[in-house]
């Protein structure tokens, strides 16, 4: 399926977990983050248990899921709907696989296309246990993200680049999500690798903290997704201040 | 070969960057575990260094008192004091001929952390144990323990603070330091291989009660009785008999304050399928999909999930399911320690409990698989008043 959020443009996709610090504020967030030169935005359905992310994330979700609403993923829902109403850019969700489970595969696709979500990120999902998840998504034409490693294996990679919709996550460096000093510097030629069993658009995220990193990442891939730095940056230093950086970030 | 799943249950639910590390764990197991060479050293460090074979007990006084023949068969007495020793020697040895120098585990009640650091100074690799701050707390005897065999004992503080916060903490750093650090799993939990190399390294306990209870009855047992958390001392015991449909399998869970207290840890009984810790299974969860606290006097029965396999078993009716509160787990503990002179450990006095609470015909073998014992709980036991 064709999705074309990038055309031919470089992206920069910022991530909120949903409910953190407040649904509310994270409307805002996700509002002054599209005014401010975002091209997709992430949003995080905050798990009690997400394997996949590191320590600031998990901290927020556990503050989304203490903050006395219910950040689920029908609040998600109505807030996407909200924006929608607003602005064409692309909202995907990165969620843990379990909370679809619970959802239900197929109510969460179809609500999600009603919902006017575009894509979904499950980074516990492997390509192995998606094929219900690639049916229902393909039918309600909501994108499934897959996230690919560079130690992914040469005939894994050629699965998941060929399965991906909208674009491809890479994942930086090894590890789970969290801000890092310096950039691995193997990635150029593992984007390379890709494009040449599919041209598609490839984000780079996990780790990335500096406009230094955005700058780096997209001479070679498409989008940088900046996670852990912003919110980091919202606990500290409040909303306003993200979407300053925001700003800054996307005019690299 | 090794399969991916059972039933419904299972997979390998985990972000890439595992699949490199699980997929070489997987065919290391395959073509360098089922080696004579392998088998060998295995074999020999479980006798001469862990004490295999462990007895198979005929206890007389208690089998009186319920009126059927009850075996107890003595994974307390090995060493270290539990069956956790049996996985971590293998799982220490796979490291080896991966390469691998560091070692990762996740402890709860402390008795896997403690059989991995041993398994780890028997065979001079690094260790580190990540466990719930809360736990820390509870069994302070057995920290002291993996420190003094070199171990690093790294304090989860996120989330509960328990086995389940450990074993994400842990899932974590394998995430970073996948391709110079292997992770033991204590339990029949995680993403394939783990379910089936854990129970695999555990089945020694089921095949030598099988040939134990041939030769004291000439005969298999009616019933097959253990404790259930993550179920690695359960599936242990259980493997040699699934395919005997005369042999009972007795699942014992943890009822905590009661099942329907909402404080309990069982999720067999009570759980509904979903993903934690990389693969499908019952899950104490809500109704969004977010993971519940489990509830256990003994912190070894303290998990939100169970394993993969069981999940399956117990969908195709091979399980008979019970479970223990918190008291009537301390009452078996007194039990067991007044009448046959083995102090149990917490975990296993669920078992034991449930001998009282079962029906059985006088001539009734019953084979119950102590899994270890009690002397780490001494401090809990004496906070009990026991």
């Amino acid at each position: 399926m064709a999705f074309n959020w990038f055309n031919t443009s470089k992206l920069l996709i910022p991530y909120f977990t949903l409910g953190d610090p407040s649904i509310s504020e994270t409307e805002t967030l996700v509002r002054g983050a599209f005014d401010n030169g975002a091209g997709i935005v992430e949003v995080g359905i905050p798990f009690s248990d997400p394997i996949a992310d590191g320590p600031v994330i998990q901290a927020s979700h556990l503050r989304a899921l203490s903050s006395g609403e219910s950040p689920t993923i029908s609040a998600g829902f109505g807030m996407v709907q909200r924006v929608k109403q607003d602005y064409s850019k692309p909202i995907v969700f990165m969620l843990s696989v379990n909370l679809i489970i619970s959802y239900g595969i197929n109510e969460f696709f179809n609500d999600a296309k009603a919902s006017g979500l575009n894509g979904v990120v499950i980074p516990d999902l492997p390509i192995e246990e998606a094929g219900d998840y690639l049916a229902a998504s393909r039918k309600a034409r909501v994108a499934m993200v897959f996230l690919v490693s560079p130690l992914c294996s040469p005939s894994r990679l050629e699965r998941i680049v060929n399965a991906t919709d909208g674009f491809l996550y890479l994942i930086s460096t090894t590890g789970t999500t969290g801000t890092r000093d310096t950039m691995p510097a193997d990635l150029p030629e593992f984007v390379a690798k890709i494009k040449k069993i599919r041209n598609i658009p490839v984000a780079v995220g996990f780790g990335i903290s500096k406009t230094s990193h955005v700058k780096s990442v997209l001479t070679y891939a498409d989008g940088a997704i900046v996670g852990s730095h912003f919110v980091t940056l919202l606990v500290a230093e409040g909303t306003p201040r993200v979407i300053r950086e925001i700003a800054e970030f996307a005019s690299v | 070969m090794t399969r991916s799943h059972f039933g419904h249950f299972g997979g390998r639910y985990v972000p890439d960057t595992l699949f490199s590390a699980l997929e070489s764990l997987e065919a290391t197991y395959r073509t360098v575990a089922s080696t004579p060479e392998f088998k060998a050293q295995y074999s020999k460090l479980l006798k001469d260094y862990v004490g295999r074979p462990t007895p198979l007990f005929f206890a007389e006084r208690i089998s009186a008192e319920i009126g059927a023949k009850i075996y107890l068969k003595r994974e307390d007495l090995n060493h270290t004091g539990a069956h956790k020793i049996n996985n971590a020697i293998g799982q220490a040895l796979l490291a080896q001929s991966m390469g691998k120098r560091r070692i990762i585990a996740e402890t709860g009640a402390g008795q896997h952390g403690v059989a991995t650091a041993t398994a780890c100074a028997l065979m001079g690799m690094e260790c580190v144990v990540y466990m719930g701050e809360e736990d820390i707390k509870r069994q302070s005897l057995n920290v002291y323990r993996m420190k003094l065999l070199g171990a690093t004992v790294v304090p989860v503080t996120s989330g509960s603070r328990t086995l389940k916060d450990a074993t994400t903490e842990a899932i974590r750093d394998w995430l970073a330091n996948g391709t110079h650090t292997h992770y033991i799993i204590g339990s029949v939990v995680g993403p394939h291989p783990y379910p089936t190399i854990v129970r695999d390294f555990q089945s020694i306990i089921g095949r030598e009660s099988k040939k134990q209870i041939q030769v004291a009855e000439g005969r298999l047992p009616d019933y097959v009785i253990a404790c259930v958390g993550g179920g690695s001392n359960a599936m242990g015991i259980f493997h040699a008999f699934v395919k005997t449909s005369s042999v009972n399998l007795v699942a014992v869970e943890a009822a905590g304050h009661g099942l329907d207290s909402g404080e309990h840890s069982a999720a067999l009984n009570r759980g509904t399928p979903g993903v934690l810790h990389g693969s499908r299974s019952y899950l104490l969860q809500d109704s969004f999909g977010q993971i519940q606290l489990a509830h256990s006097i003994s912190a070894g029965l303290d998990y939100p999930g169970v394993g993969p396999e069981l999940s399956h078993l117990k969908d195709s009716g091979r399980l008979r399911l019970e479970t223990a509160t918190d008291i009537e787990a301390l009452a078996a503990c007194r039990w067991l320690s007044q009448t046959e002179g083995i102090i149990p450990a917490l975990e296993t006095s669920h078992a034991i409990a449930v001998l009282k609470t079962m029906s059985f015909k006088s001539d009734d073998i019953v084979v119950l698989n102590v899994s270890g014992r009690g002397d780490k709980d001494i401090g809990t036991l004496m906070e009990n008043g026991l």
